[in-house]
């Protein structure tokens, strides 16, 4: 650049005789754009009715207009907006053909991240024993493609009761849905049970949270589950929960207690105070009823078929 | 996994808030004498002029909350040390990098060839630690710009400086004094942490979302019916109105001049005398609304170009524009220069006072703003306009009813724009990296914006400012480029039409051409768009020569176009200035060949 200095000095002296003169001897040391002195004859020819081509490092490019017209001239009308041809600018070609390594400059615009939630964390009093119940996810992924862990379950008597745990693959495949598929484990106290899953989860018109599975078991048996909130902020802290499970089989699994069609349905109503984001103590209540074949499987086995519990606990994330 | 780390926790509220009086100040590294506005002087930041310039890139300890951080720094100050440079001049800038991390400083807005524009991985590798590199380019204009760092989250860390170019004529007004007021945002979090935060939960900064409280307010003042329904459309739509900042007051503590509000810096003045405010906007990610209760401000440049004075009460600068204001105050008396982040989230201060240690009153924030239904590109009365993802239905919503509807946009005469509908969205729109897709967009340019309408305050708009000399290139543009600005904002992804940059091809310039970019929000947030190494002029409704700038803001549910002359061969970087939009994709390469 040094060997250019007397020319910007010219150029500065004579601007208009400076362009001249670098149009006609310059080699344009840009990157990746130097041409050869052949090409740059020829192509010199054109730039004269190029009034851009002040962009050289040498030139004088004061922010007065210099071009070949008169600068001030009133202005022509300019054609509207959607008349010209248009295109979305694509160059048809990738960063590296022109010498670009985006890595440089250190800017990720999906970098991996992952997120544990712990959305209830709590002690439950109801007509039977008092338990602890969690209901957690996991998340770890990219924007559209992450891997899910997602877990609920209680525990009473040092025993975990009914739980089940869940490994998905969620794909975005519109701006608010995901499609999970993967599988299923139940255990607990009563005989496990295994699952392939299909489903759904997202954000539906009306800001629910929703998350609906298919289940389909190795001996035949399938089930459904569905589950959906809504946060309603009563203040930017002070935030109302209110939510809805429910679980549907299509056969009935007597050595877990569980009838065919609607098995069970629990609403619940948490009132939560985020402390910070990552973590809001809370106590609500909840009231589960069961249906049918389960509701009376419950009875015999001394359970009351419906329980408004209370509950106590914190939802967490990191 | 770190433990929670966020500011409000660990100091008091006001003190985050309003920072510490004395504590925003560098320690520096013991090369360089304490900036002078550290001990409260009038005087500016450190000043270098001349036309070689040695600028340090360290790492320093600062604390402006209580917490002691480390920062990025040039020289060990923030910001960084104002640069004098003047017009014509060939300036040489040797940029050290002693971190350890690779880092580089862009010239925000200056005309210059791409090796020099410091951008990394486009026409450089950036600045490795221990190295030097040289910057020298011909200074082909003059006024108010700025300088930052385009390496990770660096501008967020205090890599930012002021820029003021003395021009070889005289400036077409007078003043007496001249001040750089550089806003800004800091977080004494980890940036890292910040963009984390938002990819985990898109509202984690978001204090302000409406409430039952809000809804009882609205329902006594439109009644139950209207409340109800108006918070059942936004929630159907999965949208909040508002939806204005995703970074907002909640970890920001923002500062005048690298100066906390508590600090107060303060510009001194005798009674009767001009006093030129070069305000610069080099926060990473707020919009400020900018008044001096008392005084009225009178516009001559924007983004370092003279415009045709405009009296005005108050102004929103987008991030990364700049304006200068001449401002007369005639009564010996201290008057606030009140900066409020667009969420009202918190504010940035100063004074102007006749003495060291005069306060003015600090005016109130304004009220919350909240979007309607035209910020958010929707067509008045035409609910099946909007076409949002996964609900096509909006059978049923009455608009006619909808209280808080900005009615000023609907159709007027093409020299002040009006409704117009969106004809056109790209394939690539439709996938899951965008929500929501504009179906009738503003292209009014007077309207003063979401919180400012109708503010009985003399508001800056685009339709306002008129370059003096008009435009560089006279000719008319031969070629359109249609980008929309999307996102999906569940999800904190960014992008043009619908593409993230990293699947992003380059956009092609025929160098030497003259086009025009057509820009149209389709998110429910500003964008302020940056061009460089050219310049964007821009149009009025009816395709006038406006106002050149180097950035451009865009409100949601705007069009706006713009003509560039395609006369700098090289690659050049276009992007969103909001740092973590810009993160998260809402970046294009410009080839110009």
């Amino acid at each position: 650049m040094n060997n250019l200095k007397p020319l910007a000095l010219l150029c500065t002296l004579f601007p208009l005789s400076g362009i001249v003169l670098a149009q006609e001897t310059m080699t344009m040391p840009m990157s990746g754009h130097d041409m050869a002195p052949s090409e740059s004859d020829a192509s010199m020819k054109n730039m004269n009715d190029m009034p851009g081509m002040a962009d050289m490092p040498s030139m004088d490019h004061s922010s007065k207009p210099k071009l070949p017209e008169q600068p001030n001239s009133p202005e022509l009308p300019a054609p509207a907006v959607g008349s010209l041809p248009s295109s979305d600018g694509s160059a048809g070609k990738s960063f590296h053909v022109d010498g670009m390594n985006m890595d440089i400059m250190d800017m990720n615009d999906d970098p991996l991240i992952a997120k544990f939630m712990l959305d209830k964390l709590e002690y439950v009093h109801g007509d039977q024993a008092d338990s602890l119940v969690w209901d957690g996810r996991f998340r770890l992924g990219y924007d559209i493609n992450k891997l899910w862990i997602r877990s609920e379950g209680q525990r009473a008597h040092g025993k975990t009761q009914d739980a089940d745990a869940e490994l998905l693959w969620g794909h975005t495949v519109a701006a608010y849905w995901d499609v999970m598929s993967g599988i299923r484990h139940d255990f607990g106290t009563d005989p496990s049970r295994d699952w392939a899953a299909l489903g759904i989860q997202g954000l539906a018109p009306y800001k629910f949270d929703v998350e609906a599975t298919a289940y389909v078991g190795p001996s035949g048996r399938t089930m459904a589950r569905l589950k959906t909130s809504y946060d309603l902020l009563l203040t930017q802290r002070l935030i109302l929960t209110p939510e809805v499970d429910a679980n549907l089989y299509t056969k009935e699994d007597l050595e877990r207690g569980i009838g065919a069609g609607l098995s069970d349905t629990s609403l619940g109503l948490r009132l939560r105070y985020e402390i910070r984001r990552e973590f809001a103590p809370y106590f609500g209540v909840n009231y589960v009823q069961k249906y049918g074949k389960t509701a009376a499987l419950a009875r015999t086995n001394g359970d009351p078929a419906h329980d408004l519990q209370f509950v106590a606990g914190v939802h967490m994330w990191f | 996994m770190k433990p929670f780390k966020n500011p409000p926790a660990n100091v008091s509220r006001r003190r985050f808030v309003e920072g510490l009086a004395a504590g925003g100040a560098l320690i520096g590294v013991g090369l360089w004498q304490n900036p002078a506005w550290a001990l409260t002087s009038p005087t500016q930041a450190t000043e270098l002029s001349g036309t070689d310039f040695a600028l340090d890139l360290v790492e320093s300890p600062v604390n402006f909350t209580g917490t002691s951080r480390m920062a990025t720094t040039v020289n060990g100050q923030i910001p960084a040390p104002l640069l004098r440079w003047r017009e014509g001049d060939r300036v040489t800038l040797r940029v050290t990098n002693r971190m350890s991390v690779s880092s580089s400083i862009h010239w925000h807005g200056i005309i210059l060839p791409t090796a020099m524009d410091g951008v990394p991985g486009l026409s450089f590798n950036g600045i490795a630690p221990g190295e030097t590199y040289v910057y020298q380019f011909d200074v082909r204009q003059s006024g108010t710009f700025w300088y930052h760092s385009h390496s990770g989250f660096q501008e967020q860390t205090g890599l930012y400086g002021p820029i003021v170019i003395e021009p070889r004529e005289p400036a077409p007004f007078t003043y007496d004094r001249d001040y750089v007021v550089m806003l800004s945002d800091w977080t004494d979090e980890d940036p890292k942490q910040v963009f984390k935060h938002l990819k985990q939960m898109s509202d984690y900064y978001n204090y302000v979302k409406p409430t039952v409280g809000d809804l009882i307010k609205d329902a006594k003042q439109d009644g139950w019916a209207n409340a109800l329904s108006t918070r059942a459309m936004w929630d159907e739509m999965r949208m909040s109105p508002r939806d204005l900042s995703d970074v907002s007051g909640a970890t920001y503590t923002f500062l005048t001049n690298g100066i906390t509000p508590a600090g107060n810096w303060t510009g001194l003045f005798k009674p009767g005398e001009k006093i030129r405010l070069r305000f610069i906007n080099g926060s990473s990610m707020t919009y400020f609304d900018v008044r001096i209760p008392g005084l009225q401000m009178t516009v001559v440049a924007a983004d370092g170009q003279y415009v045709n004075p405009v009296s005005i009460d108050e102004f929103r600068i987008g991030v990364a524009e700049t304006y200068d204001v001449i401002v007369e105050p005639t009564e010996d008396r201290a008057y606030t220069i009140f900066s409020q982040a667009l969420d009202r989230s918190g504010y940035a201060l100063a004074t102007l006072a006749p003495r060291i240690g005069m306060h003015a009153e600090i005016p109130k924030l304004d009220p919350v703003p909240t979007l309607d239904m035209a910020d958010m590109g929707m067509a008045m009365g035409d609910m099946a306009g909007m076409d949002m993802t996964g609900s096509n239905d909006m059978q049923g919503m009455d608009m006619k009813d909808m209280p808080g509807m900005d009615m000023s946009a609907t159709s007027k005469p093409d020299t002040e724009g009006g409704d117009v509908p969106v004809d056109h969205h790209a394939a690539t729109e439709f996938g899951p990296s965008n929500s929501m897709r504009a179906e009738q967009v503003s292209t009014r340019l007077d309207d003063p914006g979401v919180g400012l309408r109708d503010n009985e305050r003399r508001v800056l708009t685009y339709a306002d400012l008129h370059t003096i000399g008009g435009a560089l290139d006279p000719r008319n543009p031969t070629r359109e480029i249609l980008l929309h600005l999307t996102g999906n904002m569940d999800k904190y992804m960014w992008s043009f039409n619908g593409v993230p940059y990293s699947q992003a091809e380059p956009i092609l310039f025929h160098f030497g051409e003259r086009l025009r970019i057509v820009l149209i929000n389709d998110t429910m947030m500003h964008h302020p768009i940056h061009l460089h190494g050219m310049w964007s002029e821009l149009e009025s409704p009816d395709g006038k020569f406006q106002v050149r700038k180097h950035t451009i803001t865009v409100a949601p549910g705007h069009r706006v176009s713009y003509r560039v002359t395609a006369d700098a061969r090289g690659n050049w970087a276009y992007h969103c200035h909001m740092l973590y939009h810009m993160e998260g994709g809402m970046f294009r390469t410009v080839v110009v060949a």
